[in-house]
């Protein structure tokens, strides 16, 4: 134990950072999930009508396809299907139609704002319990 | 604040680059007279196509929020088989950076390869052609 942080708390700062940190997750959580359902919906509205089967396959994800789970606050949107590859990128013949490229770029305003307010929230529930 | 600057001298500039490579060059479809895939004779081919604009860049101010737009290209090399793509792409990428990119009216801040899908195989003819996608970022202001 050092004496000196001792003498000016910084074991109790410590303590409550960490605690900060870890609340910090699950209230980021929620909003990045919500960010990348909206991103979600833009793809929808974008992907190429005559391709339902990869309409069907955007999904939302933790990185990789990972699981969601309360803490997850790096995740993905986008097309599980192979055409969905596809369409984004082209092929030899065929032109892409991109859908996924830009699908957060209109939420992205937004998404600073509500997990900058999150961030905070958290970090001071984590503080203060 | 200014309206967003066009695009249309950026795209130039990259065209006009690519058609340095002496290979036939296509502005977002098949090069005229583009070789088929049972053309015994086929040759290699490029297409340019710009993808996603972001008029308003990372970098952007609140008094202009497009200054800094950020435009997005990918360009397919097209080739009969797995090695005359991945030349072909090796070939665009050192045609595009490897020299500073002049692009009327703006200064470019950075143009770099923005990533890539590695070689295809595209069986929708026969016999089947194979292609590389290579991304490129353009930020100006």
């Amino acid at each position: 134990m050092n004496p000196v942080g001792k003498a000016f708390g910084l074991d109790d700062l410590e303590r409550d950072l960490a605690n900060a940190a870890r609340t910090i997750d699950l209230y980021v959580s929620p909003e990045v999930h919500h960010t990348l359902d909206l991103a979600k919906e833009t793809q929808i509205e974008r992907v190429a009508v005559d391709s339902g089967k990869t309409r069907d396959s955007i999904k939302v994800t933790g990185l990789d396809g990972a699981e969601w789970t309360p803490t997850t606050v790096n995740g993905e949107a986008g097309p599980t299907w192979f055409v969905g590859a596809l369409l984004e990128h082209g092929t030899a013949t065929m032109a892409p139609k991109p859908f996924v490229e830009g699908s957060l770029d209109p939420h992205m305003e937004d998404h600073k704002a509500r997990t900058l307010r999150a961030a905070t929230n958290g970090a001071l529930r984590g503080i203060v319990t | 604040m200014t309206a967003p600057a066009a695009t249309t001298p950026a795209d130039a500039a990259i065209l006009a680059r690519l058609e340095t490579l002496q290979l036939p060059v296509g502005d977002a479809r098949a090069p005229e007279g583009a070789s088929t895939s049972n053309d015994p004779a086929f040759r290699t081919y490029v297409i340019l196509y710009p993808r996603t604009v972001s008029h308003i860049g990372e970098t952007s101010t609140v008094t202009n929020r497009y200054s800094d737009p950020i435009l997005r290209y990918q360009v397919t090399s097209v080739g009969v088989d797995r090695l005359a793509a991945k030349t072909a792409s090796d070939l665009v990428c050192a045609a595009l950076l490897g020299a500073p990119l002049v692009v009327a009216g703006r200064t470019v801040v950075a143009f770099m390869h923005d990533g890539s899908v590695p070689v295809q195989r595209d069986e929708a003819v026969t016999p089947p052609l194979f292609y590389v996608v290579d991304y490129f970022r353009l930020d100006l202001n």
